[in-house]
């Protein structure tokens, strides 16, 4: 089907089936996935058997459908962690067991997922993470502190790296484990991050449980990365840009106090313009990429480019809020994108290791 | 005009040195969720080492300095992120004795002026602890007694938990006007945006500090982060940025002291450089500290507030520019 013909098959697939008010509404947004995964509309990429749709192989397709449901505020796949992450790694590495298990309660947000890579002493040389799991008869049992993990005081279930192989120190002796949060091996202590929000936690793993060790025993290090693979595109996502971009042009078209706008300013006017061709390349980016047109290169600068995005929005934000920044983040919200951009700059792998990915394996330097 | 006398110097030295060791990380940590920004060990500390009277005439029982000198204060208040109302008990001191008594500013709103006055003034620093405040009217600068009814500070927060914000409320309220006219309410508006380019020249040498010690503690990589290029870059550019800051403050300060007319001018441009450069520093510590610069109790966290506070306090940059601009005659 070409570009047009789908679009408009989607249109009247919206029209008659989504209400933009229903976007608050937890069953009417489930009941609505369930109906456009069934339309083949959503998570082509996951088997029918596991709850997707099973239509692979269009990334095109899929990315005129996520335009049109971005469109009318539909809900699309989720970009949490849990399904943009998780999935995809347990559909390449999981056993046919774990996918059964793990994969459909997953699309349909009945289990949540945190990430417990990072240790205190283990950020970007995640390879020495400490974290130790052992094998007895039973299953698995995990020591060792996880630390600025997401989302943990919410999830269900924790995938995590952890060293099989005690006499070892380096990513060579790592494993990838599945495990519950709910059991008396974990403890969660929420963390609070700038904004004053508790966003992260340290999750204390005493002897904590599992028999869920997905591919090889050694081999968690190769597993992970196509977890990480992911977070870095999904961070750099285009869509989350073009919102943030919308809602700075509503800010600066706001009427001021004096009844001028920030808009009519010309230094405000250019940046907002080098903003605009900054988010408009990003979107056409991703189109390269699907029509495999971009090489090597391009995905490896996404998530770095997400963060100069992210950052120059917060620095020309700064500047139309004026004097309000000095009511705090609790009653300006836009500081929360201001300092939330400084966790961009870090989360997933921070902008000085983009740039060693992007010399290495990119530009093909050595080192 | 920059430079200092040994007095000053010696001052300097004296906060360099004890301030930063009453308010530990963990001290500074407890401030951020504490009722109030009051901290008795660095309030004493000003105290007994003349800092809050520094300003107070010679009469008075202080040392009549002017604003040079305690801009020198605030830069190193700012070092340590001193909590509480400093900066608007010596910036009160610049315009009357307060007999021993906690005072501050109102300068964000020039009421109307009148034999009693009503109004809100927002953004008044450290109002909550104060029992005088120094307002603005159209008159000219007046005091008012916070004791005397008709007059309170609400409310106290705002984006610096070191150094929160009340509003003041006025309803009535009888003042005493001081002398100088309206020109002294631009003067001490003038004095306000220094001490806050002084104390954000500190908050920035005290981010680069944070940055540089932790990159040496720091290990990942099996060597300490100190040792990759691009921490090393990225500290000495952080290090190019503000080595050079000082004289635009104090240039501005002794503008302010003498009486000069360019000390509108330079005031407005010290604030809009070393304000932006203390959001620079900050941003980068943060950066350079990881996920733990990220953390509400972290180390870097009390700078971020205060950052953001010296920029948008009495004009951001943007505003200031415009002021410069104007006061240099490019139309
Ligand atoms: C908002 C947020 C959410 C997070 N969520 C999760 C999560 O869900 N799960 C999880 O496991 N982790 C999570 N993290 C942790 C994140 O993965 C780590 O913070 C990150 O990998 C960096 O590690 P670090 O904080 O220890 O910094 P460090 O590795 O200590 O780095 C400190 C500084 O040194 C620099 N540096 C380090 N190595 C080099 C080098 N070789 N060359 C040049 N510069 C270098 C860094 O760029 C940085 O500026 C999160 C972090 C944040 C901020």
């Amino acid at each position: 089907m070409d570009d047009e013909a789908l679009r408009a098959r989607v249109r009247a697939f919206l029209a008659a089936h989504w209400s933009a008010e229903d976007r608050h509404d937890p069953v009417a947004v489930r009941r609505f996935r369930a109906l456009a995964t069934e339309h083949g509309y959503l998570f082509g990429w996951v088997p029918r058997e596991l709850g997707g749709s099973g239509t692979p192989g269009q990334p095109l397709a899929a990315r005129v459908i996520a335009e049109e449901f971005a469109a009318v505020r539909a809900p699309g796949e989720p970009d949490g962690m849990s399904v943009a992450m998780l999935v995809p790694t347990l559909l390449e590495w999981g056993s046919d067991e774990q996918r059964r298990r793990f994969v459909p309660p997953t699309l349909t947000g009945e289990l949540t997922w945190c990430q417990g890579y990072s240790e205190p002493t283990a950020g970007s040389d995640l390879g020495s993470l400490r974290t130790t799991a052992h094998a007895d008869g039973a299953g698995w049992e995990i020591t060792g502190t996880k630390i600025w993990t997401s989302g943990a005081t919410e999830a269900s279930h924790m995938f995590l790296l952890a060293r099989t192989e005690p006499d070892t120190t380096d990513r060579s002796g790592l494993s990838y484990f599945l495990l519950t949060m709910a059991q008396p091996g974990v403890l969660v202590r929420p963390l609070r991050q700038l904004t004053g929000q508790a966003g992260f936690a340290e999750v204390t793993l005493a002897g904590a449980r599992t028999t869920e060790l997905v591919g090889e025993r050694g081999r968690g290090w190769e597993v992970s990365r196509s977890t990480l693979r992911h977070e870095r595109s999904m961070v750099g996502g285009p869509a989350r840009h073009e919102r943030l971009f919308a809602a700075l042009l509503r800010l600066a078209s706001t009427p001021r106090p004096d009844g001028t706008t920030a808009l009519a300013d010309p230094l405000v006017r250019d940046e907002l313009v080098g903003l605009h061709a900054l988010v408009e390349q990003q979107r056409l980016a991703g189109r390269l990429r699907d029509s495999g047109d971009s090489g090597n290169l391009l995905p490896l600068t996404a998530k770095l480019a997400g963060t100069v995005i992210a950052e120059r929005v917060s620095a020309l934000a700064l500047r139309l809020l004026d004097t309000d920044v000095l009511h705090g983040p609790d009653r300006t919200r836009w500081l929360h994108q201001w300092l939330g951009s400084l966790g961009i700059a870090i989360a997933a792998g921070t902008s000085n290791v983009q740039r060693d990915i992007i010399a290495a394996r990119g530009l093909g330097l050595p080192s | 005009m920059t430079g200092l006398d040994d007095a000053q110097w010696a001052l300097a030295a004296l906060l360099h040195e004890t301030l930063p060791a009453l308010l530990p990380p963990a001290r500074l940590a407890a401030i951020l969720d504490a009722d109030t920004d009051e901290d008795p060990a660095s309030w004493r500390c000003l105290t007994e080492t003349g800092v809050l009277d520094l300003a107070v005439p010679v009469a008075g029982g202080g040392a009549g300095e002017g604003v040079l000198t305690l801009a020198v204060a605030a830069e190193e208040a700012g070092y340590a992120a001193v909590p509480g109302g400093f900066l608007g008990h010596v910036l009160a001191t610049l315009t009357v004795d307060p007999g021993g008594r906690r005072a501050t500013v109102a300068l964000g709103q020039v009421l109307p002026d009148a034999r009693r006055l009503t109004g809100t003034v927002p953004f008044v620093p450290g109002g909550h602890a104060a029992e005088l405040v120094v307002v603005a009217t159209a008159a000219g600068l007046s005091v008012v007694d916070l004791r005397a009814g008709g007059a309170l500070v609400e409310g106290a927060g705002g984006v610096d938990p070191t150094r929160r914000l009340g509003t003041l409320v006025l309803d009535g309220a009888a003042h005493e006007p001081l002398p100088g006219g309206p020109a002294r309410v631009g003067w001490l508006v003038d004095a306000a945006r220094v001490l806050l380019a002084a104390d954000a020249h500190g908050g920035a040498r005290r981010c680069l500090d944070l940055a540089v010690a932790h990159a040496r503690d720091r290990e990942q990589f099996g060597r300490p982060i100190a040792g990759f290029q691009a921490v090393r870059h990225q500290l000495a550019d952080l290090a190019t940025a503000i080595a050079p800051g000082r004289g635009l403050y104090r240039l501005a300060a002794g503008h302010l002291d003498s009486g000069a007319d360019r000390a509108h001018t330079a005031a407005a441009l010290a604030k809009a450089h070393l304000s932006e450069v203390f959001l620079t520093a900050a941003r980068d510590c943060v950066r350079l500290h990881g996920a733990l610069g990220y953390t509400w109790d972290g180390p870097v966290n009390p700078w971020v507030g205060r950052a953001l506070f010296d920029h948008a306090l009495h004009g951001t940059p943007a505003t200031l520019r415009r002021i410069v601009a104007d006061g240099l005659g490019w139309g």
